[in-house]
């Protein structure tokens, strides 16, 4: 329920309470009190009216009773029924027994002693339609009704456009500003006008809302210099990452990661029977380019040795340089003959090579050795071994050839 | 010279017809006295026209007395305060016995009586029960209703009563119909003036004996032939139908030379034993 119609609601609530009380009690007592005032009034004249008949009831002058009483009836429309009664009850007066008054009147029944003596001469008795008397309260009543409600009408309409102009619509711009405050509007337009606790809700609020702001802006300011350190880190990481599994030289994967994928590669030789076939690699003659040379000239021999077998290989295989001028390939998803024919094609690369250094041309070679996987391998240490050992094995039988390996041998 | 002559005859025809009427009008003027049977304004109003038609038709001139009350009206007559009076039988008696009053006319259409009334579902049947029971009555020396009744009640029934006086004859039927008293007594006229609603709760138990109603009665002061020519006046207006109708209100109906023999009768009755004096 809005704030509008909670105040209305309890604004009508009051009125009908009052309204009520004012039907209920108010409007009794006084109907009571003009009863009271009607009975005093009637009691007085029928008081008199008694006193008049003494004498002529003193003499059995009933006929002047008669007129007597008529006269007081005729000039008492609102007189419904007047009865003379002796103490023993015999009715005097009216010669017809008197009928039944409808229910529908309000009456009011007064009875007055004639004479002064005990017992009485006779009792009069008179009720009374105090309609009138009691229209005029049901009258008033509804007057006030009216009144009343005009009044309250008016007290509503005074109530509504106070709250709403000094508490509905102030809170209402509040409750909007909140709203945008919360999605991140800062500057929703908010009035200071009053100088009430609505008003002071009001500045504290836009007080609330600028520092709130201050505040998000330094926290942007962190939040982004966070966010570029850790960037940066990333960054940092990722370099170091690489440059710990990498050859600065070549650009290759370094022996410490080769081993690192070797051990995937294991793993899923025994796990997903995949087929992969290693190759170690080691360049012949190339101590003597980088003796002759130097290291310089042997950077950059290696650096095109590499390049050269790069061009010989399919992109998922893996190449690194072990150390110096030592190498290794995982030929991956390849059979062992596939895999000698791209060792023996590195090989023929490589001897077609000419290495050009100041002036001079120098031919190098590679020895290759071939280690596929055995189920005895435990694990991708052994393998690399195997393939060292080939390697050894290619290169004693003369170097420049492709040697697989093979245990009898060994 | 003829014109002058004219005029001169003609005004002296009527200053002398004036000064003949004026003197007839000083001849012979005379009191009419009324019981005070009505309250003086309505009885005025009956008898203004009725002595007004007297004089256009006698000449002589009336002077309406009014008495306040009844009482006082018998002192007037009894001393002979009136010339002419209308009375009621039992005055006429005393008014002959005292000054010789004469009566000239009276009703001749009725007798008057006294009615005894009950409530109707009285368990009283006869006249004879009402022994030692209360009976209102209006006066005590009201002639139908109470004086005759008494005498009635006591003289021919050797009754008993334990009379309560309540003033009129209203208040008779009133006690009545009231179970206030066992009877009441009061004349047909006036039981028949009232309200229906009264007049059905009652029932006539008796009447008393007749007696000729109220005659108009003279003075033997007044000059015979003065009192036959009222009487001739009354009796002939009386045959006129504007007469008739004045007449009825007093009331007398028909009217009818009267003679003291006509109230003679109630000499004989003892009435005077029955009437209160103050």
């Amino acid at each position: 329920m809005k704030l509008r119609t909670k105040f209305i609601a309890v604004l009508m609530l009051l009125t009908l309470m009052f309204m009520g009380y004012m039907h209920l009690f108010w409007l009794d007592s006084m109907k009571s009190r003009v009863v009271e005032l009607v009975e005093t009034q009637y009691k007085s004249h029928l008081h008199t009216t008694a006193e008049g008949l003494v004498p002529l009831l003193l003499e059995n002058q009933l006929a002047n009773v008669y007129e007597t009483l008529n006269a007081h009836a005729d000039d008492n429309p609102n007189w419904l029924q007047l009865t003379l009664t002796t103490t023993s009850g015999s009715r005097l007066y009216p010669l017809d027994e008197p009928s039944l008054l409808p229910s529908t009147y309000n009456t009011l029944t007064i009875l007055q002693d004639v004479g002064f003596l005990d017992p009485p001469l006779a009792r009069l008795s008179v009720v009374i339609d105090i309609s009138p008397s009691v229209k005029v309260i049901d009258d008033l009543e509804y007057d006030l009704g009216i009144a009343f409600s005009l009044i309250m009408l008016c007290f509503l309409l005074g109530i509504c456009l106070e709250i709403e102009l000094f508490v509905r619509r102030p809170l209402n711009r509040l409750v909007k500003a909140s709203g945008a405050l919360m999605k991140g509007n800062y500057k929703y337009p908010i009035q200071k006008s009053q100088n009430d606790e609505i008003g002071e809700l009001t500045n504290y609020f836009i007080e609330m809302r600028e520092a709130l702001h201050d505040h998000h802006i330094n926290l942007k300011e962190e939040i982004h210099q966070h966010k570029n350190k850790a960037d940066k880190l990333a960054t940092l990481k990722e370099e170091s990452d690489y440059q710990a599994a990498h050859d600065p030289l070549t650009g290759l994967i370094n022996r410490r990661k080769f081993e690192e994928l070797l051990h995937e590669a294991f793993l899923r030789v025994i796990k997903d029977s995949e087929r992969h076939v290693l190759l170690y690699l080691d360049l012949d003659r190339f101590k003597k380019v980088n003796d002759s040379c130097g290291h310089e000239a042997g950077d950059k021999l290696l650096k095109e040795v590499v390049t050269l077998i790069q061009g010989s290989i399919r992109e998922h295989d893996v190449f690194a340089r072990l150390g110096g001028d030592e190498f290794a390939l995982i030929l991956r998803d390849c059979s062992h003959n596939g895999a000698v024919k791209v060792g023996n094609k590195i090989i023929d690369e490589v001897e077609r090579y000419k290495f050009y250094w100041e002036g001079q041309f120098f031919s190098i070679g590679v020895s290759i050795g071939a280690s596929d996987f055995e189920y005895d391998i435990e694990d991708e240490k052994k393998w690399l071994n195997r393939a060292d050992m080939a390697c050894y094995m290619a290169k004693g039988a003369g170097r420049g050839c492709l040697k697989s390996y093979e245990p009898e041998v060994v | 010279m003829q014109k002058v002559f004219l005029k001169v005859v003609l005004l002296t025809i009527f200053v002398c017809s004036s000064v003949w009427a004026e003197h007839k009008e000083v001849e012979a003027q005379y009191t009419i006295g009324v019981v005070p049977q009505f309250e003086q304004r309505k009885l005025f109003r009956i008898w203004q026209p009725i002595v007004k038609e007297l004089e256009k038709r006698t000449g002589f001139a009336f002077h309406i007395v009014g008495s306040p009350k009844i009482p006082a009206f018998e002192k007037s007559f009894m001393a002979g305060e009136f010339d002419f009076a209308y009375m009621n039988p039992y005055h006429i008696l005393k008014a002959h016995k005292t000054q010789g009053y004469i009566p000239l006319v009276r009703d001749g259409s009725r007798q008057l009586k006294g009615v005894l009334v009950v409530k109707k579902d009285s368990p009283i049947q006869d006249v004879k029960e009402l022994n030692k029971k209360k009976v209102a009555f209006p006066a005590p020396n009201a002639l139908g209703a109470s004086l005759l009744m008494r005498a009635d009640l006591s003289e021919l029934h050797g009754l008993t009563i334990f009379p309560r006086y309540v003033q009129t004859h209203s208040s008779v039927y009133l006690n009545v119909a009231l179970g206030q008293a066992e009877a009441g007594g009061g004349v047909m006229s006036t039981l028949n003036a009232q309200p229906d609603s009264l007049k059905s709760k009652l029932k006539v138990l008796y009447e008393t004996r007749g007696m000729s109603p109220h005659p108009l009665s003279a003075h033997p002061r007044v000059d015979e032939q003065d009192r036959e020519k009222v009487k001739q006046a009354w009796l002939e207006f009386s045959a006129t139908a504007e007469g008739k109708a004045l007449l009825s209100k007093i009331p007398m109906k028909e009217s009818i030379g009267a003679s003291m023999e006509d109230y003679q009768p109630m000499a004989e009755w003892g009435l005077d034993k029955y009437y209160v004096t103050d």
